[in-house]
């Protein structure tokens, strides 16, 4: 198992289970998202299409664009493989001995920044003014994510390290002790609403904001380039909800049921994928239908008056309680 | 674009083609980050010489003419053009008929501004806003085509009266789902005008005051958020507006304060709604008996236009505003000049001086608020890159180009 050979194999099969599922959540849920709007939808393959077509078209390339430009989508898909590797999906995570916490911060971050590469590369002004609002919320959203998964380390008895196997054996939602729960419950609203700035639905979806900045950075790609944006966002859309599973909700289904073996793997990660579809649901499909977008200065104050605060007094909270003992 | 401009730094063209409008219009906003401290406004992106047109039609034909100059409010153009010319001829229409003009004009007044509360809410990315709002649209269109068969384009005005009547059964079919359409409305009226989202985009957003307002002589619900009661339904009379009691509506009659901003465009437009409801159940219901057209068939229409002279206007309410249809005749059966003064012309002109101020993401909601409807426009421009060249297209060229076109058809034949 822990040949190279088979571990590059394995990261390869993980990516492209989470590049899979990553399309068909999405496709999942636009056609959830049109039932709830009275709408007939599009087929749940819709997003498989789009990426098949987009990928078989010629690339067009702006006057005036910057090399970048050509390398910003390539970047960007292969930081979001890079992620899929590292996050364990029901199994283990075919890197999880090559890296902890901190590579997957870094590369949620990375991901974020090949779009504004590639935004600014591409000489549009949607684009420019697009990029800008990515970095504002990149500023946003990394703030609370970063407090957050840091407090959960230092919640999980272990402290030592920062790996995410050992934040999923002490699940601060499942403590015996309420206080935990309740600064469980805490980072559980920072890690969300990053999660939601992070894939940009609902109110953050000011970055790319059709109607009034046409697409934000992706105003100038197409055909494969945009094909590889597209996936990127996929894997992240399954990597990222995938992350609040196993920080959050990381039970198997060794509780409910007396599996072996193989049977057992299979069962946890179908139990895997469906704790993440509802968090994709709720998350996603719930929130965008019942929001519309925020201004980039409302989402920029929301994160910073409340969500950053928020996750400093459970971190806070957190370091105090434990050098007084009390969790 | 001049050299003035070009100091100002960034700029971001919204149009003439952009996801954000339905139809043809430039605005190019200067910003400084996401700040706009400039705007400019173009039209000529969609003209049509529609009036010309109209010039080489006869009296009765130009009415259906007028009806598509607006691929929304086709009543409201077909109707003040219909008043002009039986303001020229001296005609009143039978009483029927001023009250079938009214239900088919405040139908069209729901659908239309139900139209706008959707667009507003895709500009906002509120999607879900849109898709409730465009399904409760359905009904008053299945209204309208149950009166005439026709869901955009009625056809329903002639001189001196209407075409089509509404029968006992039709009315009875009307009533029922007007029922069922106040209570969508009223539905919508209670998320729409509380709900935070909603508030956060449009409170303080496109904000004019009431003297501006004036100086520019903003129209329909434009003038009304300013608190500015004025309405042609209203200080007119026209159709059976008069005999029904109307009173405009302006925003402090809704939410409390004439708030001069999208929000209150919002809540002037929905209260509108559910006010030209209740004049349709009013009209249905106290409609006289009678015939439905001064003549008894358009040909006699004609023939006592044809003998007209002189010049007239007729106007109307359109949902936008004002609506002014100008006509002069001598003794033809064509018009000798037909003008068309639409609201928006005023409306979306005005936003240049708002639009300074505000965010990026402000400017879609500006530039929607006076729910733009760009249908008179001058010129087109063409610019070749290649050459680096900048041409107007005038009478002059047009002239040449139909000319030539003309010798090209006529070597065919």
């Amino acid at each position: 198992m822990f040949e190279p050979l088979s571990i590059i194999l394995y990261a390869l099969a993980a990516i492209v289970f989470s590049l899979f599922f990553g399309l068909l959540f999405m496709g999942v849920d636009r056609k959830l998202y049109a039932r709830m709007q009275s709408r007939i939808g599009p087929p749940i393959l819709q997003p498989f299409y789009d990426v098949l077509k987009l990928l078989g078209k010629e690339i067009v390339r702006p006057r005036g664009a910057s090399p970048l430009y050509s390398l910003a989508p390539i970047f960007h898909v292969a930081t979001a493989a890079a992620l899929a590797a590292y996050v364990p999906f029901g199994l283990k995570s075919p890197l999880s001995h090559y890296g902890d916490i901190i590579v997957i911060i870094y590369l949620i971050a990375l991901a974020a920044f090949a779009v504004v590469l590639g935004g600014a590369a591409s000489g549009s002004p949607f684009s420019s003014v697009g990029s800008q609002r990515e970095l504002v919320l990149i500023v946003s959203i990394d703030a609370p994510m970063l407090v957050s998964l840091l407090t959960l380390a230092w919640l999980s008895p272990g402290f030592s390290v920062f790996s995410l196997e050992a934040i999923s054996k002490h699940p601060p939602l499942f403590s015996e002790n309420p206080l935990v729960r309740v600064l469980g419950l805490l980072l559980l609203v920072g890690v969300v609403m990053w999660y939601i700035g992070d894939i940009k639905v609902g109110i953050t979806e000011v970055e790319e904001a059709e109607t009034e900045i046409a697409g934000g950075p992706l105003a100038e790609y197409s055909g494969p380039n945009l094909a590889m944006f597209e996936m990127g966002r996929a894997i992240r859309l399954f990597v990222g909800a995938s992350l609040i599973v196993n920080l959050f909700f990381p039970q198997d289904l060794s509780i409910f049921l007396s599996l072996q073996g193989p049977l057992l793997e299979f069962g946890n990660v179908c139990f895997h994928l469906l704790k993440t579809f509802l968090v994709v649901f709720l998350a996603v499909t719930f929130h965008r239908t019942m929001f519309g977008r925020l201004k980039i200065s409302s989402v920029a104050s929301l994160y910073w008056k409340y969500i950053i605060p928020l996750t400093l007094v459970s971190s806070v909270a957190a370091i105090v309680l434990r050098s007084m003992g009390v969790i | 674009m001049s050299e003035e401009y070009r100091e100002l730094g960034v700029s971001i063209p919204i149009g003439p083609f952009h996801p954000a409008l339905k139809e043809p219009i430039g605005f190019r906003i200067w910003v400084e980050g996401e700040k706009i401290v400039k705007a400019d406004i173009r039209f000529g992106h969609n003209y049509r010489g529609i009036e010309l047109i109209g010039a080489r039609r006869n009296w009765i034909q130009i009415l259906y003419l007028a009806e598509r100059i607006c691929g929304i409010c086709s009543w409201s153009h077909q109707f003040p053009l219909a008043q002009a010319i039986e303001s020229l001829m001296d005609v009143r229409p039978p009483d029927r008929a001023n009250y079938i003009r009214v239900v088919v004009g405040e139908l069209e007044r729901i659908h239309s501004h139900m139209l706008w509360l959707g667009v507003l809410g895709h500009e906002i990315g509120f999607d879900t806003l849109l898709h409730l709002t465009w399904g409760v649209r359905e009904k008053v269109m299945d209204a309208l085509e149950l009166i005439s068969g026709n869901r955009v384009n009625y056809a329903m005005a002639t001189i001196g009266g209407v075409r089509r009547d509404i029968t006992e059964a039709k009315r009875d079919i009307l009533l029922r789902k007007l029922d069922d359409l106040l209570k969508g409305v009223e539905t919508l009226r209670d998320i729409v005008l509380t709900h935070k989202l909603v508030l956060l985009r449009t409170e303080g957003v496109g904000r004019y005051d009431r003297e501006l307002a004036l100086r520019l002589c903003l129209q329909g619900p434009m003038a009304r958020m300013c608190g500015i009661r004025k309405d042609v339904r209203q200080d007119e009379g026209v159709a059976a507006y008069g005999d029904l009691g109307f009173r405009a509506i302006v925003a402090r009659d809704v939410v409390g304060k004439d708030g001069c901003d999208a929000y209150s465009a919002t809540a002037v437009r929905v209260a509108e709604t559910i006010q030209s409801i209740n004049l349709v159940r009013d009209a249905l219901m106290e409609m006289p008996p009678g015939p439905i057209s001064a003549f008894p068939k358009p040909i006699v229409a004609l023939t006592r236009a044809s003998k007209a002279e002189g010049e007239a206007i007729g106007r109307y309410e359109a949902p936008r505003g004002e609506v002014i249809h100008y006509v002069r005749a001598a003794k033809s059966d064509k018009p000798k000049r037909w003008k068309v003064r639409a609201p928006s012309l005023i409306n979306v002109y005005s936003t240049k001086w708002v639009f300074p101020g505000h965010q990026i993401a402000d400017a879609v909601v500006i530039a929607a608020q006076p729910d733009p409807c760009i249908a008179c426009t001058e010129r087109a421009l063409i610019v070749d890159l290649d050459r680096g060249e900048r041409r107007v297209v005038d009478h002059a060229y047009l002239t040449e180009l139909s000319r030539r076109k003309s010798k090209e058809v006529m070597g065919d034949v």
